[in-house]
């Protein structure tokens, strides 16, 4: 045979071979690219739903009230199918044709979450999609008789709440869990003070005040001042730069006050406001008591920030509140202090040994039970990390630490509840005939879900040539008023002691690793969304301004030097690498530099928490 | 003399036809697949910086070795843009109507490199921006049978390139 017909059938042979692993390999490399350009979308899509949820309740005064909160949810759904439609738009899929490729968006929140997906509407008789109730992050623990039966709902820090039966009585409580030993009580630190309603009751109230430590740093009352634009009654600003305000928060409201020429408290000439002058005639009536034993007071000029302008506030309670606050700068000038630090370690130490008391050394992972629809206890063993000692034990752990037996079961708990509530909203998702199901989350997601508010989208069942596109993506929100973590707190430094306005105070991560130096310049600290720009809306133009407008420091928080672990910094434990131990230890002589640091970053850290609005009333020990 | 002539283009022919053609589209395959490897773990690294706003050296390391097992050699650019909002915080400050700009500041490779070998990973926040590109620098065994026919001379004769880049969602203080 000719050497060209063997060429020729080599061809013959070769090509369709040839062709057929071309097409296959390019239909896989098509296949691959289309999977990587989805995800790109997918986490682009996910950060526009977060981004505008961010910016709907940084700018809302409400925006921790139910429906408003699920109003701006609703907001971040719409961006985000709006987003993932325009990208995709160029593929040809329309909005409506994308939500049968999204089974669940889960948004979880301090307390619980909200899932997005398909449910049974009773009242249309049918399936639709939309955001299901709320589901707390909760457990039941049962000791087998009805001594132990409550259910603790977790959050996404050391705050808990309880309810149910504890040492064979009716409970509903809620409060923040510290390591005992951590707290020192001071004694003198309770202030005990009383107000005549306008019915003419004798009221008193005991808050907390300087004096007392915790992890070793003292806590005291501390003076809050942002800036503000006010508006006039034509909605025009009436001053030509934002002003500084000094404010207090009380019941989850911040209250302005009004400064006098001296640069002192302002005093309202026209309202009137009596107390007592002796303590022991709280619980009676005004006319029960002589009359040398009541004082008239002028109340303190002070407003809410209202749409913009200033609503004067004249409610006894509150002026009485902010009455028992008063105190004296260094200069002499008169000052509303803030307590909301001290009042939640002091509360957090008392919820602390009623936990501690009741529940300290009886409940553990072994008495978490589930009831089913028929009321039968089944007891839970499926937990990720299996603890055996007591969770509530708050002498011998600390329950802040991300180590202890207590966050152990939280995460724990948080993780069992939303993959329980997922699968089961995914596997009811029965569109196009595909098998939705949820994907396995990486421990670096459930890192992200357990300690902060985050969206997590699920996309599954689109055709991307030979398989069936299937993923997910988490992004956390660092900005938002739902949840305060530990680095979200922002640290002010000022650089050259003249507390000038203009330049020198600077912004830092508590972290940054400048810090340690500057320690003794700190004077402050505020949460992050208070440093996002605001929006005015004015009868002309809208106005801008910043609440804190100091600058951020280049070091830390511009460009990416990295920081100290924020637990070392609660600690005041810095730790350093040693070459010669082979392991970590710590740098005493940082250590020992940072104590003003400390002291600031602790008190506005307890001070955020304290102030962020709570849903639930039921803050304190129960009363017998 | 003219049939072992036409014998001789016959198996020069069939040579090239039996062993070339084949070859170079194996070749250009392989490439395909490299390509595709590297457009992968480029994807994947930089989506993992940007939902974690962090950049380690260990990410960092695990990139470049999965490039590496391709078989090639690559070169790497990242490309970081810090937002400075402080400018625009300066300019609404004075100016109550205005919304100032934000900057950018830019760092390049090996500021990137010499900060993950002293510090050992990069903070980024909400904003930023991160870019990586990654190109072969050896000559593949394509690009060697492509020189045979013709000339590929000049800098940019990269044949698996990948690119991807995109915004940081996330602080990464924590």
């Amino acid at each position: 045979m000719k050497i060209q017909y063997l060429a020729v059938i080599f061809i013959i042979i070769i090509l369709p071979i040839s062709m057929v692993i071309s097409y296959y390999v390019n239909a896989q490399i098509k296949t691959v690219s289309q999977q990587e350009l989805y995800d790109a979308k997918l986490v682009t899509a996910t950060y526009d739903s977060i981004r505008s949820f961010q910016l709907n309740t940084i700018n809302s005064k409400y925006s921790s009230v139910s429906d408003s909160k699920i109003r701006d949810i609703e907001a971040g759904i719409t961006s985000f199918f709006n987003s993932l439609g325009t990208e995709l738009g160029a593929t040809g899929y329309s909005r409506e044709e994308l939500s049968d490729f999204i089974p669940a968006i889960l948004y979880s929140m301090y307390d619980g979450y909200y899932i997005y997906g398909k449910y049974y509407d009773a009242s249309i008789e049918d399936f639709r999609i939309g955001l299901k109730p709320y589901v707390y992050y909760s457990c039941r623990y049962f000791t087998g008789s009805s001594t132990y039966n409550f259910v603790v709902n977790y959050t996404l820090d050391n705050t808990i709440t309880i309810y149910g039966l504890v040492n064979g009585k009716k409970v509903t409580t809620s409060g923040a869990l510290i390591k005992i030993g951590d707290y020192e009580h001071n004694a003198n630190s309770l202030k005990t003070y009383t107000y005549i309603t306008s019915t003419g009751n004798i009221v008193s109230n005991t808050i907390a005040l300087g004096g007392n430590k915790y992890k070793k740093v003292q806590i005291d009352p501390e003076i809050l001042s942002e800036k503000l634009i006010i508006l006039d009654e034509n909605n025009n600003p009436s001053t030509e730069s934002a002003e500084t305000y000094e404010y207090v928060t009380y019941k989850d409201q911040k209250i302005y006050i009004e400064k006098d020429e001296y640069g002192n408290v302002a005093r309202d000439s026209v309202h009137k406001y009596y107390k007592t002058t002796n303590i022991n005639n709280a619980g009676k009536h005004r006319s029960e008591v002589d009359a040398s034993e009541i004082e008239e007071y002028p109340g303190i000029k002070c407003f809410f920030y209202n749409k913009n302008k200033k609503q004067y506030v004249t409610d006894i309670e509150r002026i009485a509140y902010l009455e028992a606050l008063l105190g004296q700068d260094s200069e002499g000038h008169t000052h509303v202090y803030s307590n909301s630090a001290c009042q939640y370690y002091y509360d957090a130490y008392v919820f602390s040994n009623w936990v501690n008391d009741e529940i300290g050394d009886t409940i553990k992972q072994e008495h978490a039970y589930e009831v089913n629809d028929e009321n039968e206890f089944k007891k839970i063993t499926d937990f990720n990390v299996k603890t055996d000692g007591p969770i509530f034990n708050l002498e011998k752990e600390d329950p802040t630490l991300s180590s202890s037996t207590f966050n152990s079961n939280r995460i724990d708990v948080i993780q069992r509840s939303i993959k329980s509530n997922l699968s089961a909203e995914m596997a009811n998702f029965n569109v196009n005939g595909y098998d939705y199901r949820m994907p396995q989350l990486t421990d670096t997601d459930w890192n992200k879900i357990v300690n902060n508010m985050c969206v997590t989208t699920f996309m599954q069942g689109m055709p991307i040539g030979m398989k069936y596109y299937n993923n997910y993506c988490v992004i956390p929100n660092d900005k938002n008023k739902e949840v305060v973590t530990e680095d979200s707190i922002y640290v002010l430094v000022d650089e050259d002691d003249t507390m000038d306005e203009r330049g020198d105070i600077q912004a830092h991560y508590a972290g940054c690793t400048d810090l340690v130096d500057k320690s003794d310049k700190v004077f402050a600290a505020y949460r992050n969304i208070d440093f996002e720009r605001q929006t005015v809306m004015t009868s002309g133009e809208p106005r801008y301004y910043y609440p804190h407008d100091d600058q951020k420091s280049y070091n830390c928080m511009v460009s990416g030097n990295g920081t100290y672990d924020l637990e070392e910094i609660i600690e005041g434990k810095i730790m350093k690498y040693s070459t010669e131990d082979d392991k970590y230890i710590e740098d005493t002589s940082k250590s020992s530099k940072i104590s003003n640091l400390r002291k600031i970053y602790l008190t506005a850290l307890a001070r955020e928490k304290y102030d962020l609005y709570r849903t639930n009333g039921y803050f304190g020990v129960p009363v017998e | 003399m003219g049939d072992s002539f036409i014998t001789i283009i016959a198996i020069f022919l069939a040579a090239v036809l039996m062993f070339v053609f084949p070859l170079m589209a194996m070749a250009d395959r392989s490439d395909d697949v490299s390509t595709l490897a590297v457009q992968t773990a480029t994807t994947d690294f930089v989506d993992k910086v940007r939902t974690t706003g962090k950049l380690t050296i260990d990410d960092y390391d695990r990139y470049v070795s999965t490039l590496n097992s391709t078989g090639n050699t690559y070169d790497v650019d990242i490309e970081l843009q810090y937002l400075d909002e402080n400018p625009g915080v300066k300019t609404t400050q004075t100016e109550m109507t205005k919304i100032g700009e934000n900057l950018y500041y830019n760092e390049y490779t090996n500021q990137v490199e010499a900060k993950l070998n002293s510090k050992g990973r990069i903070t980024l926040k909400e904003g930023d921006r991160i870019s990586v590109t990654a190109k072969n620098t050896n000559q593949t065994i394509s690009q060697i049978l492509k020189n045979f026919f013709y000339q590929i001379a000049g800098n940019n004769t990269y044949n698996i390139v990948a690119q991807h880049g995109g915004i940081v969602t996330v602080n990464g203080t924590k």
